[in-house]
């Protein structure tokens, strides 16, 4: 079954990063994604998800947001996280800024992977209980634990 | 008794369905505007806007046609018929038609009454 925890690793969630805007924040996410060995351009991977971003927002509303890309850059599909007291604005339609961000990436013939990832997302995201407890996860071990819960 | 459903993916094809419906002889259907869910999504939901590129050539929207059969020869004339006009439904993106069976209705044209 598909999972969106096992496509993450403590190394790729990050909690209060020192982020302050949408551009640095994901530059570290980015950057903590290199950890996994599955990113051949970092920067590559930075403009891709840049100019996805530049189409529309990926703010889901309700301090969530959802950045993603199809890249060269990247093997495989993998996903960073964020959860961040300060909130970063990601053009929400609410306005509200995101405190609790996943970030998607993976090659181009990852399309169908993609988009079950990304309905999978939202729909986890759509459960208020379940997203005020992810944005008060303190460490990558708790965050990993809650979205484990929820998909087991 | 069958529901019929089509959904006709070329607008364009329309009026040479229904021909094909009449001609197979279905005596009333019912015609409703369709969207597909990929253009749904790539093109009203912002999180799937960055998946348009994969709509290029799909068409944004479609009809989808829904009769009650009661002869069964019926449903196997207008395939034929639908397959020469669409060029074959088992290529992508021409359209999906299928059947399931209906236990119970009312308001149906009388059979006697059927073209």
């Amino acid at each position: 079954m598909l999972t969106i925890h096992s496509l993450l690793t403590p190394e790729t969630v990050l909690i209060n990063p020192e982020a302050e805007d949408k551009a640095m924040l994901v530059k570290m996410m980015i950057a903590a994604l290199g950890s996994c060995g599955k990113v051949t351009d970092l920067e590559k991977l930075y403009l891709d998800v840049m100019t996805r971003e530049d189409l529309s927002s990926t703010g889901l509303g309700y301090g969530c947001a959802v950045p993603h890309a199809h890249s060269d850059a990247v093997t495989d599909t993998v996903i960073a996280a964020v959860v961040t007291d300060q909130g970063i604005d990601f053009n929400s339609p609410d306005g509200d800024p995101a405190r609790l961000i996943f970030l998607i990436v993976g090659p181009k013939h990852h399309t169908r992977l993609h988009l079950k990832l990304l309905s999978k997302m939202a729909r986890f995201l759509h459960d208020q209980d379940f997203r005020e407890n992810l944005k008060q996860a303190r460490t990558p071990g708790d965050f990993l634990n809650l979205l484990t819960e929820r998909e087991d | 008794m069958k529901l019929l459903v089509f959904v006709l993916n070329n607008e364009e094809f329309l009026e040479e369905v229904l021909e094909a419906y009449v001609e197979a002889g279905v005596a009333g259907a019912t015609i409703l505007d369709s969207e597909g869910m990929g253009r749904f999504l790539a093109y009203e939901v912002p999180l799937f806007a960055g998946f348009k590129e994969f709509m290029k050539g799909n068409r944004p929207y479609n009809k989808t046609i829904i009769s009650v059969i009661r002869d069964e020869g019926v449903t196997e004339k207008l395939k034929k018929l639908i397959d020469n006009i669409v060029g074959g439904l088992d290529n992508p993106g021409t359209g999906i038609m299928f059947t399931v069976p209906v236990d119970w209705a009312s308001g149906l044209v009388p059979e006697e009454e059927e073209i």
